[in-house]
Parts: C-alpha cells; structure tokens; sequence
C-alpha cells in the first residue's frame, strides 16, 4: 500500500504540512518496503488547480491513502472519485510520527462536505 | 479616444469621475468594466434596452472517444481536469476557455460547450445638456471568479469615433489589465494618503508597462499628506484636477445624485477636466 503524505520539505526530517495543494512536498511511505520516498508538489508554483493538480499527481503514482491537515472542496471530488482515502493528522507532526499514528489507527478519515 | 478611469486603491473615486466626466463630455459613451460590481449606473440612470449574455467556452469531453491518457489534464495550465481511471473530470471554475485540451487530444475527444458567466446590459443614459449617450455595463455572474472575458466582450462595443470612457475595477491586476489594455490615456484617481499614494505607484507601473500615457486625480485633496503631489512631481505625471472634500456633495452622492447636476462649479470643472484629457492625449 502506497501512502502520500503532505510534508514541508524532502528528507526523514520534514514534518507535515497542514495544506494539501500547496504542500512543497509529498513524501510516499511504501508499508511493504517500510520506505520513503519524496516528490516535489507542482501545485505549490501552480497559477490555479494546486488541488486538482496534487489530487492527479497523487493519482499518477498509483497512491492509496492520503494524509494532510485539511483539503480542498475541488481537491476532495478528485481523489474521492479516485478513491483515495484522505486522513487528517496535526500540524507540525513528525514524518515517523504521521506513520506511527496511522499504523497505530488513531488518525481521523476526513469528513466530505456536502453543499 | 479610449480614456480608462482606474485607480490601484479601491474606494477612490474611479466611478464618481467616469460618471461625471460622460456627462459632461460631447459625443461620450460610457463602458463600466468594474464587471464585479457595477455602479455608474447609478448615478447615469440609464435606459436598458438590450442584455446579452457573456459565455466561456469549456471542454466537454466524449466518454466513448476518450482514451483517459491524461494529456489534457498535463497540458492544462490552470489544473482544470483530472483524468481518474474511469473518466475525465472538468471544473469549469477554473477553466480559462483556452481551448488548449482540445488542442492537444491525440483522440479529438474534446468538444466546447458553453458556460454563462456573466452578461452586458446595453443602453443611454441623458447628459446634462439634455443629449443621450451610449451604456455599457457588464455584470459577472454571482460566484464566477473569471471577469477579463466580461471586460474583453464589452470592449468589444466601443464606439471609436467617440470620447469611451472605461470605468476600471481597482487594483493592478488581470481585470484592471485587460481594461487598460488598448486605451489612448489613462486617469488615475487617488486620496492623498499612504494608502493612496501605495497603490497608484502600482497602477502606474502597469500603465507604463503597457505604455500608456497617465494623468492623476486627487480626490478629497485637503485632507492627508502632499505625497502624491510630490510624487506626481517626481515621476513627472501630470494632475488633473484636485477635488477637495465637500459634505454636501457626500450626501448628494449618497441619492446617487451626480456632481455636475449637483453643483455648477464642479459642472466647469469636469468640463475642464475633458479637454485637459483631450489636449494630454493630443500631446
């Protein structure tokens, strides 16, 4: 299973990020390998879309669940409609940390808006 | 002549200027491209007698021709689609009617349709020496955040034998842009304050930018600071006319009561106010 997860920077020391299009990075945990690896965000240079943008690349590389601290409405159709799942963790939350908190089943599935 | 009223800072007085000076101006057609909330008609009162309505073109795309490879979604710079396994999803919000993604399908499964984001309400309005002349307002849809193409469809009905005022939304960015663009002259309104004098070095370098010539006005001139003279002196701009603050023509603005109507003095004024454009442009 492959998990996305919005980070503030490359490398083991990044943290989460609160914002899913405009994260600088993914980082991409692999629960077969038990390894990261990371992918700079074009949505955080995007003019417009950064959601769909990242909620596609997301997508392109086959991901399975998303973590982040919030999402987007229009960012939310596409990787609902992908069916990707989309998880909330803290801000500030160390990598290892958002990994522990999801293998440990403590972190909430985002809730869908309906307008 | 194309003259564009604009501003930088909002709340300056673009409208009060453009309404008056097409008033008092021979052979004035007026445009409001402030499409996101258009007032002059407030206080021209115009007569409506023709609304059409503006569209952008969005992809529509044909589910049994579709290959679902993704091109459209990568060539598209505003990240308007995304192509999931089973379907490409449009979001016509953020769509720029481009055209690009039908350009680049390799299965030409990339139709447009169309999107209503706004319309334009035709019309005359009376000047104060009794004569009609010609209304345009373009209105945006409630909720639609892309107005240049309102902007681009009204300028479209410029008359060019005419003296076209366009009523500029404020701000330096693309909706100001696309009114400025093509005009002969612009007039830049301003209160002397930080505020003010912060926002027209801004609109000022847009207007250099698309090299077009600018002249200021300052509006409520006594109160604050002498920044925009001395800037204006600086950059070698020319001002215009300076407005000082005057209750009773707060309140008649309040009624939606013009300035020239309202008060003979401002009636000589803007009517100087008209040739100064005229003899600046002729320059």
């Amino acid at each position: 299973m492959k998990i996305a997860i919005s980070t503030t920077a490359a490398g083991e020391a990044a943290i989460l990020e609160m914002r899913f299009g405009r994260c600088p990075y993914f980082a991409v945990y692999d629960s077969e390998s038990k390894e990261f690896e990371w992918f700079e965000n074009a949505g955080i240079k995007a003019t417009s879309g950064a959601g769909t943008g990242a909620a596609q690349a997301l997508i392109n590389r086959n991901i399975d669940i998303v973590i982040s601290g919030q999402f987007g409405p229009k960012a939310v159709q596409v990787l609902e409609a992908a069916q990707i799942k989309m998880l909330l963790a803290p801000a500030n939350l160390p990598l290892n940390e958002v990994i522990a908190k999801w293998q440990a089943d403590e972190l909430k599935e985002y809730a869908i808006q309906r307008y | 002549m194309i003259i564009a009223i604009a501003s930088g800072k909002g709340g300056t007085g673009k409208t009060t200027i453009a309404t008056n000076l097409a008033l008092v101006s021979p052979a004035a057609q007026y445009l409001d491209c402030d499409v996101e909330e258009p007032n002059g008609h407030l206080f021209l009162k115009p007569e409506i007698d023709q609304k059409t309505d503006v569209t952008l073109p969005i992809p529509q795309i044909d589910a049994a021709t579709c290959s679902l490879c993704g091109t459209c979604a990568t060539a598209c710079e505003f990240n308007a689609l995304a192509v999931i396994s089973e379907k490409v999803m449009v979001f016509a919000d953020l769509c720029h009617g481009c055209g690009t993604c039908m350009f680049v399908c390799p299965e030409n499964a990339i139709t447009e349709t169309s999107k209503v984001i706004g319309k334009l309400e035709n019309g005359s309005a009376e000047s104060v020496s009794g004569g009609r002349f010609a209304f345009t307002h373009g209105v945006s849809n409630i909720g639609n955040p892309l107005t240049p193409p309102i902007i681009k469809k009204a300028k479209q009905l410029i008359k060019n034998d005419h003296f076209v005022i366009l009523d500029s939304p404020p701000g330096t960015s693309c909706p100001m842009v696309q009114t400025l663009i093509g005009t002969d002259y612009c007039v830049f309104v301003t209160e002397p304050t930080p505020f003010g004098l912060n926002d027209l070095e801004l609109a000022v370098g847009v207007a250099r930018q698309l090299e077009i010539r600018c002249g200021i006005i300052i509006n409520r001139s006594d109160s604050g600071d002498k920044e925009i003279i001395n800037y204006c002196q600086r950059e070698n701009i020319p001002i215009l006319l300076e407005i000082p603050f005057d209750r009773d023509l707060a309140f008649a603005y309040s009624k939606g009561e013009a300035a020239v109507t309202h008060s003979a003095a401002l009636r000589t004024s803007f009517e100087d106010l008209h040739a100064k454009i005229v003899a600046e442009v002729k320059k």
